[in-house]
């Protein structure tokens, strides 16, 4: 594992001032798929949102290789980091080929001429989403899942060293969040990639994170592997309901459930 | 039917040439003299210069909300530079006078700018509080201008008034044509130069951060390029509406949805639509001339409803697919929320 490209140190993260989470440190690095686990409201998309450098800290610091956010400028930040956001349909139905292309802006000249290297990373981006037989329909047409591909391929074409996304899967059906997933797991066990991921499922988040961030009310409740956060003690504070635990019989990250009969 | 946008381009062009023609040659005296000639080019060459700036301005406004409805008629960027001519004469101004466009700039910049800040929720500008802010800034402007006219009464403006809110193309002012016709150019160029800018903005405004557009200097700059477009055109031509909303909608259609050439394909459109209706005005009703404004109201009030119609069944179609709770609100009140 190499430097961290997100830090968060005992940083206060609010929205307009008003303080929801405390203390919060924690570090993604590249190679590193880290997953933001709690309730709604509670302060998940407002973390990236400071992450991002659109919401100032509070206290402590929020640094993005080594700098704050807010102090870079929007295209040298934008080669940095994307941000997938939730399948929302877009204001225009735009062609899908318009929709990745636009990826690239942080990295094209005055004119926007697009050149080998940006070619190269949209054919690369596309093939790794596998947007292809997509790409002249237009991107209010496709389904939710067809769309966060979309959206997913842009994100790959800005090149960046740190994918941020908010509750990436919302909407989906089981087998496209599973895809959506899988998709950026490869890329971030090829080494280039660091993932932060607010999420909505423990189970999506045991499957495929490398740690898990709980969040509970005003601060950070538990933070690490997934066997170790994904307990029924720590789940049931996080989310105000009892959680159970069923153990894979194939050895991997044991399964939680909300228990509805109990609190 | 057209494959390629580059073809597209070059037909909306030849189109633009035979629509200036046709100023040119037809009209009620069979074939025109000399002065007549004369009195047409000038025209014709207005009617491409407001039309051309209209419809740019119209397809930065769109990119820059976010939504497909904005013109600058409907958000009131027309009526803010209206009363900046009423501000203009009440300083004593004179309608023709080369500062007439420094006071319709200004009143456009401000009508955009606050007709924006209130419509924005979430950073989104959504399509009912953006028509809501538009409408109420424009009546208030519209309201201003019949105000100052009123007491101007026994001066002869009256009629002057409606044909300046109606917009009109007959009065022709040597001593602006020039500005205008450069800060049209001026503001198509800057607008085609900033075309991936603009595609980023379409996605809206917190895509376009995240993808690395500077914000915030990017709104300005457009803000300050779309009140200088409608600014100098309201004062060669006053309100002239619809133009900005209807154009950059059969440009969308002919070339698609890149702004590099969406620029182009809306000013060649514009400068197209607005000579055929003024070409219209002219010789639908001879001996009378009809008001421009009235004849581009009629093609574009229509259409406009089309549009909204249409938006409002999407978006009722996708918070039903979306919104759980939109689903639930379909099912009968029970006991307990009665």
């Amino acid at each position: 594992m190499s430097a961290p490209l997100l830090v968060f140190d005992h940083a206060t993260i609010g929205r307009a001032g008003c303080e929801l989470l405390r203390d919060v440190t924690f570090s993604v690095a590249t190679g590193e798929l880290v997953a933001i686990l709690g309730l709604n409201g509670i302060g998940k998309s407002t973390l990236l949102a400071a992450a991002l450098g659109d919401e100032a800290p509070l206290g402590g610091s929020v640094t993005l290789c080594g700098r704050p956010p807010a102090s870079l400028r929007a295209r040298e930040r934008a080669r940095l980091v994307a941000m997938l956001p939730e399948a929302e349909p877009l204001p225009y139905d735009v062609p899908v080929r318009d929709v990745i292309e636009l990826g690239r802006f942080a990295h094209l000249g005055l004119l926007g001429r697009f050149g080998p290297a940006d070619l190269q990373a949209l054919t690369r981006a596309i093939e790794w989403t596998q947007v292809g037989p997509l790409l002249a329909r237009g991107i209010n047409e496709l389904s939710a899942g067809e769309r966060q591909r979309v959206l997913l391929a842009r994100a790959f074409a800005q090149e960046p060293k740190l994918v941020l996304l908010d509750e990436p899967t919302a909407h989906l059906d089981p087998g496209r969040q599973l895809q959506v997933m899988a998709t950026l797991r490869e890329r971030v066990d090829e080494g280039t990639l660091g993932v932060l991921a607010v999420l909505h499922d423990p189970n999506l988040a045991g499957r495929f994170a490398d740690r898990i961030v709980l969040l509970g009310a005003g601060g950070v409740l538990a933070m690490g592997p997934p066997n170790e956060v994904l307990r029924p003690e720590l789940l049931a504070r996080a989310y105000d309901v009892a959680f159970r635990c069923i153990a894979d019989p194939e050895g991997g990250t044991p399964y939680v459930f909300a228990d509805a009969g109990r609190r | 039917m057209i494959r390629s946008p580059s073809r597209a381009l070059a037909l909306l062009a030849l189109v633009l040439l035979a629509a200036f023609a046709a100023a040119l040659l037809i009209g009620p005296q069979g074939w025109p003299s000399e002065s007549i000639l004369r009195l047409r080019l000038s025209r014709a060459e207005l009617a491409v210069i407001v039309g051309a700036g209209l419809a740019c301005t119209g397809t930065v406004l769109q990119a820059l909300s976010g939504n497909p409805l904005a013109d600058p008629f409907v958000i009131g960027a027309s009526s803010g530079a209206a009363v900046g001519v009423v501000v203009a004469r009440w300083c004593g101004v004179e309608l023709t006078s080369r500062w007439l466009p420094l006071f319709t700039v200004v009143g456009a910049y401000a009508a955009i700018v606050l007709v924006l800040r209130i419509a924005r929720a979430g950073g989104r500008t959504p399509v009912q509080t953006l028509l809501l802010a538009g409408v109420t800034v424009s009546t208030l402007g519209t309201a201003i201008v019949l105000l100052y006219y009123n007491f101007q009464t026994g001066t002869g403006d009256a009629g002057r008034t409606m044909l300046f809110l109606m917009g009109n193309l007959s009065e022709s002012k040597p001593e602006l044509i020039g500005l205008a016709a450069g800060c049209v150019a001026l503001g198509i160029v800057a607008a085609g130069l900033s075309a991936r800018a603009l595609d980023a903005f379409a996605s809206g405004e917190a895509t376009a951060r995240h993808l690395g557009v500077d914000v915030e200097r990017c709104k300005l700059g457009f803000c300050l390029l779309s009140a200088a477009l409608v600014g100098v055109v309201v004062a060669v031509a006053g309100m002239i509406g619809f133009v900005g909303l209807i154009v950059p909608h059969a440009a969308r259609a002919m070339v698609g949805h890149s702004h590099r050439r969406l620029i182009a394909a809306s000013a060649l459109a514009g400068a197209t639509f607005l000579l055929l209706a003024d070409l219209a005005a002219r010789t639908v009703a001879v001996p009378r001339e009809l008001s421009v404004g009235a004849i581009t109201a009629l093609c574009g009030g229509p259409f406009f409803l089309l549009l909204l119609r249409r938006r409002v069944r999407e978006r009722d179609a996708l918070s039903h697919e979306l919104d759980p709770r939109a689903k639930a609100s379909v099912v009968p009140p029970t006991e307990t929320s009665r």
